[in-house]
Parts: structure tokens; C-alpha cells; sequence
């Protein structure tokens, strides 16, 4: 007769025993596989729907603009069979106090606009407006808009695909969705519209869509040419160098090393919350699993059972997990996004690696963890279960303990008859700590990031030109800058005056002919005195090698100092070739026309804020889930140190302790070692997270100085006493409320 | 013959000291006959069983169960032969406690390819009314017949029982006498009962004594009597 394994029919009386630690487990498994495929998939699914738009929008190859209507000469040139020019025009209306909004034709053609909400405007007194600035200026649909002395009503809410980031000017160091925003009108109205500059914009489209970026360089630089022998050029952009059309693009998945790397330590916590409670499960059982096993259940059919649980847990939370995953994660995720850029609604799309990333290689880890802990437990012999002794080691002779008080004596013996127990605890305690000191640091480290760039600035008012221009000012000073690529990131290389007053360090450091790199750079690449750093230049074939001749601590990039001179030499400019000024006031000489774009504090504060508002937003996510999985982590280590116990503390009631006594035994001692692995866990966790960081910092395309605030390590062993503290008050009312009677049949 | 012990020796080292548990004990126990090892605490009667059990592994000397020699075994043809010929009851009953009394007895039966009728097992053992009760809810001897049922329904050639009647009272323990002797009677297998309790002897046909390691003496029971009428 076959009878199919009864062990398992107490799965779900298992289940229901040890409901909080499984339910526990379930709820990390869910929140972590939701969270990190919710953010993969929002990634996925917003890269993919913004790779999309360039396609489906028919987004521009670059655009220019000129002082006045294109001439026909220029036209003429134009007209070929690789690229076709269309009208861009556009004008900047201050609509309020501060608050300018850039009106276009409605464009059917080129850098089409999507619809998000209403109708596109159908009469001359329609208008449409870019989502953030409507939604951040309180405008909705059926809003009345002032346009100098023309009232519009809002028709429709709507995205621009050649505008995902509100960049005002491609120069400008951020963007400002509240300040500046984009519309449509119709034509007509447009055409009546008042305004003090039209902006005369045209962009181009290649015929070709499989051009290489290097082709379409250089047809961009051929456009170039020909723009400036015919007419007067203001502005020429590139669609690679366009910000307001990449820097989302970009910005996507940016923080993705950390969110993986904090997910797989989560991961790990909870394969290790597996076996803490499978490990107290079968030491519940050992003389069970001895009697089963004696009865000839094979190793085999127990690691089987006893991890069948957890693997339907692993299974559900995976399942629930992906569920939540795709649809209020994702949505939570899309929405920090689409809180900052101006995104087309992209479809949700089924993402292989996620499921890999997320679901197949965690369970993964959590199963070879169960796997390989089941087996090494399970193989002690038989006799060891009947006699309920778990423990490895040999018996040796009771360790002599001198003339110590009983008290001390006795708690000692607890520790040395625990010691598998607590040293599971301080493992807990590590990873535990490990976790939220990942979580609480990431906060106040983009905080310090923040300061130190701003303390670090090299003057109040830095000002990029669009081609030399003297300046009367004496205190001003020149510099050249050029950026070169480095893999996927983009390093500055500034030329900066022998005797420059704004760098002093740099430039009494520097020799000619010699490099200093910033630190990020060096520590990035653990580079080393007279190391070389070959550099190119996008789309182009160039070269550019730099010895590295000492570091300077510039936090605000990757950016290498070399003297003015030697830039020009390296970049092949003539001698007269800078990029800009350097100065700590307004230059009042320098016509606006040269002036591409002027960096102050509050431009680097609000480019740092963005940096806040996006990564910062997931970084505060992480650390609210870390200090939840912390809680429950060391609940569950202390409540299975004191499950332990029960036993020996029931003998105890028996021979006639007081509850008192018992505590100060069994429960203080227990705090004892809880504050012990405390002192051992952070060092090791400091030491754990530099070498962590260090390696999310390879991956990273930024640079970020390792900096954990002061707070977060007194913080995260206050959270782990208290943690210990409400077990130890809810253990001792257990002993308290207990009869002597029920310790009786506890003991049998 | 069903089991053949020969010269087995057997001890473990404590610390420094090394104790000699088994001392060149051989004896034989037919099929069907229920054998008791009777000594005083630390005689080495457990650790005997245990290496009939395959559970210990002998320092030296051999033993065969149906001709086959069980000693030097690998540990997958040690869990084989506990998993298709013995039974094994302990004093601590030893039961899930998950499971309820007819899913213990069922765990046993998962091992047998021939497993014996549960229902009928539960009747025998007069634990029918009691089948869904988790082992928290029943009696020391309610729960040792439920171990007794463990074991039985696979069948067994060979019921191993370790002090089955240590933790149980008098009129318990009297029961379950009765009730190993029942299903010796029912279902033929074999048994060795290990006991330190003098008047369990008189139930059995064999009675082996052990005396620190060694055995004092080997026979025949010539005076068997049923088990209730063992009085102690």
C-alpha cells in the first residue's frame, strides 16, 4: 500500500506554530522581491517607452537657432536628400511673477506632442500645458492662461517629447519645472501672439534612421558649417548634447547598484531567517527527527520536509512579490520619475532580467542557503537527536570557573551551553546591522555630498561663453574646459590659470605638461601616482591621455586640472582659446549674447536637490524598509535564544526561582550578549560597508565619498536594545504567568 | 536465526578516559521469539540495541540479521535495513508532535511497501476513538502505544524497544506489556526489549543479562508467562 508522506500533512500545522516568523519572513520576501522588481520594471518599462518616443514622436537630430529667419541661401543649401528642416519657432512669455512659459505652434510633424489629459487646442483661445508646470502652477484643464493680454483656456494636459526635462537653455546647469514651462496653441494664435523675442528654431531630421552617432556628427557638424557661412547663428544643438531630451534618459536606473545591492543583503537576511527557524524548529524536534530517522527516514526525505515550507513561503513571496512588483511598486517607482521629468506614458512591459535579478536568483541564494544548512544539520548522528544534543563539538570537561558568585558562574554556563545560539545571534546582529546601516546611511550621505560640493565650489558666479570675450574685470579669471568620456562616464578636463586665485591648491600643485585628477576619479580607478587615463571624445575617434600627477579633493565630479596653456596645447586650440570666467561677482561688461549659461550657488543647490529628489526618494524607501527588517530580525534571534531556554528556565520555577531571578539569569544575560555582539558587529559592519560601498562606487557612474553620518551606528544599536528590550518584557510575562503545573508539562 | 551477535566490542572515549561499554558480547535470537535484555543503568544495554539498530556502529565484531552481515555497512544500507526490517520504540515516546496519534502511524507506514492495516493497528492498539489527537493530548501510555504503532505497521522482522515502560506507572506499563505481546502474537515479529525492570523477564523467551559491558548470562525462558500475569 502507498501512502504518501505524512510528515507532510503537518505543513500547515507548522505553518500555523510558527505563524510570526513565517509570516514575517513572507512579508520581507514580498516587500523586498516587490520593491526591487517594482524599480526594475519602472525602469525597464520607462527606458523602453522613452527609447520609444524617439521613433514614435519623430524627435529632432538637433536643432539651431538664428538671429533672424533662416535666408534663403541657407534654405537652399539645406535642402538635400539626407536631411529634412522644419520650423521650430517659439516665443518665452512671462505669464507671472517668475514664471515664463515657452509657446509653440502645435507640431504635428516633428518632436510631436502627447496627449495626456483633454483635447489639443482647436480654436485660437486653446492651450495646452506641459503636465509638471500645469500641475505645479495649479492649472487644469478648463484654466483660464494670460498671455500678455490674450486669455487662453487650458484644453489639454500634455507631454512634449523633445522636453522630458524642463531645461530652459541647454547650458543651464538644471532645470526648474515650477519656473519654466512649455505650451501649445495653434498657429493663428500663436501668430497673434505679443512677444519681445521670437526665438527662430529649426531642427533637423535625417533621412537615414540607421546613422552611426559618429555619422550623425558629422552631419551635424557639415549643418553647422553651412549655418554659419550663410547666416547668424545664436545657438546649435546636437540631439546627443540636448538636455532637455537625454537627462532623464539618463538619470534612469541611476541608482540601480544600490537598490540591488541592498536587495541581495535582504535577501541573504532572510535566507538566514530560514534557518534560524528551521534551525529552532528541528531542535524542538530532535528527538523526533532521531526517532524518524531510527525508524530509517533517510536524510534525503527530512531535508525534504523540513525545507518544503520554506519553499512554498519563498514561492508565495515571490509570486505576491512580482504581483506587487508590476503594479504598486512599479507605480510608486514610475511616480518618483514622472514627479521630476516630463514623461510619455509608457506601456508596463515583462521584463526577463528583472524576474532573473529579482525572483529566480534570490530563491536561488535563499534555497543553496537552506540546501546547504539542512544537510549539515540533519547528518549528525542519530543518538546525537534521541539525546537531544545538537551541538558538534566533543564533550569535554566542564570549564573550571574559579571562585565566582553563583550568579556569575551560572550565567556563564547559560552562555557556554548557548554558544550556537548566540553566535547565530551575533551573525543576525551583523547582518541586521549591516542592512540598516546600508539603509539609514544612504539619506545624510547624498546630505554630505551636497555640503561638501558647495563648500568646495570654485567661485560664486562661473560663466561659460559661447565663444571668447574679454572682460574688463580684473578679478575675473579665465578657464577652458572640454569633457571627454571615460566608458560610460563623463570627465571634465579644466584649464585653469597658472596662478589661479580660485584653485590655489590645484594650481601651485600642478607642473606643466602634468594632470591632477580630482579623488573621486583616482579612487574610482584605484589609481596611483604616474598612472595614465586615456580619455575620448564622444563621436570622434580622438585620444587623450593624462598622467596622473597628484589628487585634489573636488567632490562636485570626475575632473581633471591642467594648466590653460597646456589644454590649449592638448585640445589643439589657439592660445587665445578659453571657455569662460571664474569670479566671485556679477561680470556687468560681458554682453548676455556671449554668455551661454552663469553657474551660482543656488544653481548647483537646485541641481543637487534634483539629485535629492530622485535618488533620495528610493533611498528613503530603503531606509524605512531596513529598519523594519531589523526590528523583526532581532526579534525573532532573541525570541529563538529564549525559546531555548524554556526548558531550563521551567526547571528552574520548579525548584522554586522567583520570576526575578529567572530574568536575571536567562533574559539579562541573553541582553548581555546582545550588547556584546552589538560591540562586535559595528566595526566589522563599518569595515563591511566600505568594502561594499567601494564596490558599488566601480559600478556607479558617479562619485560619492564614503560617509556614514554619526548617528547612524548609535541609532541602529539603540533600535536593536529596544527591539531586545520588548522581547525581554513579553518573554518575562510569559515565565511570570505561568503555573508550575503547565512548567511541569512543559518539561515532559 | 534472525540475529547473530559475534564478539562485539564497543567503547567511547570521555575526556581523557576511555570506557568499554561492550565487551566480547555474542548471543542469537530466533525469529518470532521476544528476547529482553535485562542490566543495571550503564550495563551497556542501550548502546547494544543501538548497534543492533544500526544506529551505533561496533568497534569490533560482527553481526548478521537473516544471515546478512549487518556490521560494515554504508550508512544508505544501515538506513535500508532500518527503514525495511525493524521497528524502534523509546522510552520518550518520541512522537511529532504535529501529527495527530493516526498520522504518527501513518509516518511509519510511509516506510513499508507492506505496511499493515492502520485502521486495524488502531482497533489492536485500542487507540481508535482516540486517532485525531495530537500526541498533547493524550496519556504516557496512550502515547506509547501510538509509538508502539509507529513501529508495528511497517511490519517489521525486528521490534527494538528501549525501556518502553521507563516512564509509564505501574498499571501503564502492565498495559503495555500486554500490548507488545499482543502484537508478537498478531503479527509474529520478532523483539528485544531492553529493560532494567526484573519481572518484564518473565514475558519472554529469551532472556540475555548484561553486567558492566559483559554478558552474565543467556536463556531460555523455560517458565514463559503472559504478560498480564507479570507483577513487579
Amino acid at each position: 500500500m502507498f501512502v504518501k508522506n505524512p510528515l507532510n500533512k503537518r505543513i500547515p500545522r507548522m505553518l500555523a506554530g510558527n505563524a510570526g516568523k513565517f509570516l514575517a519572513v513572507l512579508l520581507f520576501l514580498v516587500l523586498s522581491i516587490s520593491l526591487a522588481s517594482g524599480f526594475l520594471v519602472a525602469e525597464y518599462s520607462l527606458r523602453s517607452g522613452y527609447d520609444s518616443t524617439f521613433e514614435e514622436y519623430n524627435i529632432e537630430d538637433g536643432h539651431f537657432e538664428l538671429l533672424k529667419e533662416m535666408s534663403d541661401p541657407l534654405a537652399e543649401v539645406l535642402k538635400n536628400e539626407k536631411l529634412s528642416i522644419f520650423t521650430l519657432f517659439n516665443k518665452d512669455l512671462e505669464i507671472k511673477e517668475n514664471r515664463i512659459l515657452r509657446i509653440y505652434p502645435v507640431r504635428e510633424e516633428i518632436n510631436r506632442i502627447a496627449l495626456l489629459e483633454g483635447v489639443m487646442p482647436e480654436t485660437d483661445e486653446e492651450i495646452v500645458l506641459e503636465r509638471l508646470f500645469a500641475g505645479n502652477n495649479g492649472y487644469e484643464i478648463g484654466s483660464k492662461v494670460k498671455l500678455g493680454a490674450k486669455a487662453f483656456w487650458v484644453s489639454g494636459i500634455v507631454a512634449f517629447s523633445d522636453y522630458s526635462s524642463l531645461f530652459k537653455n541647454n547650458a543651464d546647469g538644471l532645470f526648474d519645472n515650477t519656473h519654466f514651462g512649455i505650451a501649445g496653441v495653434n498657429q493663428e494664435a500663436f501668430d497673434e501672439l505679443e512677444y519681445n523675442d521670437l526665438h527662430y528654431t529649426y531642427a533637423w531630421k535625417n533621412h537615414d534612421p540607421d546613422l552611426s552617432p559618429e555619422e550623425k556628427n558629422d552631419y551635424a557638424d557639415e549643418i553647422l558649417d553651412l549655418v554659419k557661412e550663410h547666416d547668424l547663428i545664436k545657438d546649435f544643438v546636437r540631439r546627443s548634447d540636448n538636455q532637455a531630451i537625454h537627462f532623464a534618459g539618463e538619470d534612469f536606473g541611476k541608482d540601480r547598484v544600490f537598490m540591488m545591492v541592498f536587495f541581495y543583503i535582504t535577501i541573504v537576511i532572510i535566507a538566514f531567517l530560514y534557518v534560524v527557524v528551521m534551525r529552532s524548529t528541528i531542535e524542538l524536534e530532535a528527538k523526533s527527527v532521531g526517532s524518524l530517522r531510527a525508524l530509517g527516514y533517510t536524510n534525503g526525505e527530512l531535508i525534504r520536509h523540513y525545507s518544503l515550507l520554506p519553499l512554498l513561503v519563498t514561492l508565495m513571496g515571490a509570486l505576491i512579490g512580482n504581483v506587487l512588483g508590476y503594479t504598486l511598486m512599479k507605480d510608486a517607482f514610475i511616480y518618483i520619475y514622472t514627479k521630476s521629468y516630463s514623461l510619455i506614458p509608457a506601456p508596463v512591459l515583462w521584463n526577463a532580467e528583472a524576474f532573473v535579478l529579482t525572483t529566480l536568483v534570490p530563491v536561488l541564494i535563499i534555497l543553496l542557503i537552506i540546501y546547504g544548512f539542512l544537510p549539515a544539520l540533519l547528518s549528525l548522528p542519530i543518538q546525537k537527536f534521541l539525546r537531544n544534543d545538537l551541538s558538534r563539538r566533543k564533550q569535554k570537561h566542564a570549564i573550571s570557573l574559579g571562585k565566582l558568585s553563583f550568579i556569575a558562574r551560572f550565567r556563564l554556563r547559560i552562555i557556554f551551553q548557548n554558544t550556537s545560539a548566540y553566535l547565530v545571534l551575533l551573525i543576525g546582529i551583523l547582518l541586521g546591522s549591516l542592512l540598516m546601516s546600508t539603509g539609514l546611511m544612504l539619506p545624510p550621505l547624498l546630505e554630505n555630498h551636497q555640503q561638501e560640493v558647495l563648500n568646495n565650489q570654485i567661485c560664486a558666479y562661473q560663466y561659460i561663453l559661447r565663444m571668447p570675450v574679454e572682460t574688463t574685470d580684473e578679478q575675473a579669471e579665465k578657464f577652458a574646459v572640454q569633457s571627454l568620456e571615460l566608458g560610460e562616464i563623463t570627465v571634465q578636463v579644466l584649464g585653469i590659470e597658472e596662478d589661479s586665485q580660485f584653485l590655489p591648491e590645484v594650481s601651485q600643485g600642478l607642473q606643466t605638461r602634468e594632470a591632477i585628477f580630482s579623488n573621486g576619479l583616482t579612487s574610482k580607478y584605484g589609481m596611483e601616482e604616474g598612472d595614465q587615463l586615456e580619455l575620448s571624445k564622444k563621436y570622434t575617434d580622438e585620444t587623450y591621455s593624462f598622467e596622473l600627477g597628484d589628487t585634489v579633493y573636488y567632490p562636485a565630479g570626475f575632473t581633471i586640472f591642467v594648466y590653460l596653456d597646456d589644454f590649449q596645447t592638448i585640445f589643439n586650440c589657439d592660445e587665445t582659446y578659453f571657455t569662460g570666467y571664474f569670479s566671485n561677482h556679477k561680470l556687468n561688461d560681458l554682453d548676455e549674447i556671449f554668455i551661454a549659461s552663469i553657474r551660482t550657488e543656488r544653481d548647483l543647490t537646485l541641481a543637487l536637490d534634483q539629485l535629492m529628489d530622485s535618488m533620495g526618494q528610493v533611498f528613503k524607501v530603503m531606509a524605512v524598509f531596513s529598519v523594519i527588517l531589523f526590528f523583526v530580525l532581532i526579534y525573532v534571534l532573541s525570541k529563538q535564544v529564549v525559546e531555548r531556554n524554556q526548558q531550563s528556565i521551567a526547571m528552574l520555577k520548579i525548584l522554586g526561582y522567583e520570576n526575578n531571578e529567572i530574568n536575571n539569569l536567562y533574559h539579562v544575560t541573553t541582553g548581555l550578549m546582545v550588547v556584546f555582539s552589538f560591540l562586535i558587529s559595528i566595526p566589522v559592519c563599518r569595515l563591511l560597508l566600505r568594502i561594499i560601498f567601494k564596490q558599488i562606487m566601480t559600478k556607479y557612474i558617479g562619485w560619492f565619498d564614503f560617509y556614514v553620518a554619526p548617528w547612524v551606528y548609535p541609532v541602529t544599536i539603540v533600535s536593536g536594545l529596544v527591539s531586545y528590550l520588548i522581547i525581554y518584557v513579553m518573554q518575562s510575562r510569559k515565565t511570570k504567568g505561568l503555573s508550575t503545573a503547565e512548567f511541569f508539562k512543559e518539561m515532559e | 536465526m534472525l540475529l547473530k551477535v559475534k564478539n562485539i566490542y564497543k567503547s567511547f572515549h570521555i575526556g581523557t578516559h576511555t570506557v568499554d561499554v561492550l565487551k566480547n558480547v555474542s548471543f542469537q535470537v530466533e525469529r518470532g521469539k521476544i528476547c529482553t535484555l535485562l542490566g543495571p543503568s550503564g550495563s551497556g544495554k542501550s548502546t547494544l540495541l543501538n548497534i543492533i539498530g544500526g544506529i551505533e556502529i561496533p568497534d569490533k565484531g560482527s553481526f548478521y540479521f537473516n544471515e546478512t552481515e549487518i556490521n560494515g555497512q554504508n550508512e544508505k544500507t544501515l538506513g535500508h535495513y532500518r527503514r525495511k526490517q525493524l521497528g524502534y520504540v523509546f522510552q520518550s515516546y518520541n512522537l511529532i508532535p504535529n501529527l495527530t496519534l493516526k498520522e504518527n502511524i501513518e509516518s511509519g507506514a510511509y516506510l513499508s511497501d507492506e505496511p499493515l492495516d492502520v485502521n486495524d493497528l488502531l482497533h489492536t492498539l485500542g487507540l481508535w476513538d482516540r486517532q485525531d489527537q495530537l500526541p498533547s493530548q493524550l496519556s504516557g501510555g496512550e502515547q506509547q502505544r501510538t509509538a508502539i504503532g509507529r513501529a508495528v505497521i511497517k511490519n517489521p522482522d525486528l521490534l527494538l524497544c528501549d525501556e518502553p515502560t521507563g516512564a509509564l506507572d505501574y498499571k501503564t506499563s502492565r498495559e503495555i506489556l500486554a500490548m507488545l505481546e499482543k502484537v508478537n502474537q498478531k503479527y509474529g515479529c520478532t523483539m528485544m526489549i531492553v529493560t532494567h525492570n526484573e519481572a518484564i523477564q518473565g514475558m519472554a523467551d529469551q532472556i540475555i543479562r548484561l553486567h558492566d559491558g559483559a554478558i552474565r548470562s543467556n536463556e531460555n525462558n523455560r517458565n514463559k508467562q503472559k504478560a498480564a500475569a507479570i507483577t513487579w
